[in-house]
């Protein structure tokens, strides 16, 4: 009996004095976590659309729409955060869709866990830049080792065809909600 | 085992009982996170931190912890250094985070520090553990920055993502694809053994 006592003790210290380090260690970190993550959205959006000077947030269909203005309160396009399954997690991308919402301005890869070397790829500028200047009116496809033949088509990743995939279609499931919802709410 | 000197405690894990080409363990953070120098690198000072830390405190609770919870009291002092480690990358280095993925918080689970913790910490001074955990950490990190090395000059013509070998170098992709880690270990296992013997 003294045993069991003693076992429940240690293990129930050990994990009491590991929760408090751990929470004490998140505090400390979690604000510089935010900004992190902040700044580099505001990176990503001003990489892709150049003169914006103030974004409004609404939600749209579930998912957070950024409406992107300059100086002048002229919106210049929609920002989009798209979030969906990957090869071994979730991704989520920023989309930047062009004022007419008949191409994509361009796209950012904020989260992803793919596998290093492979799949990580898609985070790559090869990758990203081939969605400048899509057209999406009939959704964006996707081609493997062929000449690219359409204005929607990109090319996917050698090695990681499920990550690259994963990319399109989260794309693609999130413009289906959000451009008739952009439109409706005019 | 107290005639060796704390410097042997050191250099073991360094040559003779290498953690990745020895022992051959934790292999998989090895194969997948050394598709690029600096990942190896911050690979590596992770499990030093760890591995350091961990074995550290081990070490000091080792007389009261009573045998038969031994292994979920190490699992738990494991699990809450690597999410610091994660936490820490998290806030000072987003973008190296990013690039090492999931393999961060997988060092819970990596046979090395358990291993060590067991096999060497709960038996030893704390002195002496620090300077084993020390030595197999450096070992790990070495033995990963070979191989990152070896396969991101191989594989992208660039080493800690400076081109050195030029334009008209052919990158050999495959040296970044998984068989690339495999084919990359495997010949470093195998040089290792050939330089042991020949001793």
């Amino acid at each position: 009996m003294k045993v069991l006592y003693k076992m429940s003790l240690t293990l129930g210290l050990v994990a009491t004095f590991s929760g408090f380090t751990l929470a004490s260690i998140y505090q400390k970190t979690e604000l510089k976590i935010r900004e992190n993550k902040e700044r580099e959205f505001e990176s990503s959006v001003s990489n892709l659309v150049s003169g914006v000077v103030r974004n409004s947030e609404r939600e749209i269909e579930g998912y957070s729409v950024f409406y992107l203005y300059d100086k002048d309160s002229h919106l210049l396009s929609y920002a989009v955060i798209a979030g969906g399954n990957g090869y071994q997690g979730e991704i989520k991308i920023l989309v930047i869709l062009s004022k007419d919402l008949k191409s994509i301005k361009g796209i950012d890869i904020l989260e992803s866990v793919e596998t290093p070397g492979l799949g990580g790829k898609i985070t790559s500028k090869d990758f990203k830049n081939q969605f400048k200047n899509l057209e999406v009116s009939s959704g964006v496809d996707y081609i493997k080792g062929r000449e690219l033949s359409n204005p929607n088509q990109i090319q996917a990743i050698t090695g990681a065809t499920i990550s690259s995939l994963a990319v399109v279609k989260i794309i693609n499931l999130a413009l289906d909600e959000i451009i008739p919802g952009i439109k409706k709410d005019g | 085992m107290d005639d060796r000197s704390g410097f042997f405690e050191f250099k073991k894990g360094i040559i003779s009982q290498n953690p990745v080409l020895i022992l051959l363990l934790g292999l998989c953070p090895v194969l997948a996170v050394t598709t690029s120098a600096i990942n190896a690198l911050t690979m590596g000072a992770a499990v030093i931190f760890v591995l350091s830390s961990s074995t550290f405190v081990v070490s000091i609770i080792k007389r009261v912890v009573p045998y038969q919870v031994r292994i979920a009291t190490f699992t738990i002092i494991i699990a809450t250094f690597v999410t610091i480690a994660d936490l820490f990358l998290k806030a000072q280095f987003p973008d190296l985070s990013k690039a090492l993925g999931p393999y961060v918080p997988l060092i819970v689970v990596n046979c090395i520090i358990l291993g060590r913790c067991e096999a060497f910490a709960s038996k030893n001074s704390i002195l002496k553990t620090l300077l084993d955990a020390l030595g197999m950490g450096v070992g790990f990190t070495l033995a990963l920055l070979v191989l990152g090395g070896m396969r991101e000059i191989l594989g992208s013509g660039k080493i800690f993502n400076i081109s050195i070998l030029g334009q008209s170098y052919e990158p050999m992709l495959v040296m970044i694809l998984p068989a690339g880690a495999f084919i990359g270990l495997g010949l470093m296992v195998g040089l290792m053994n050939m330089i042991i013997k020949k001793r």
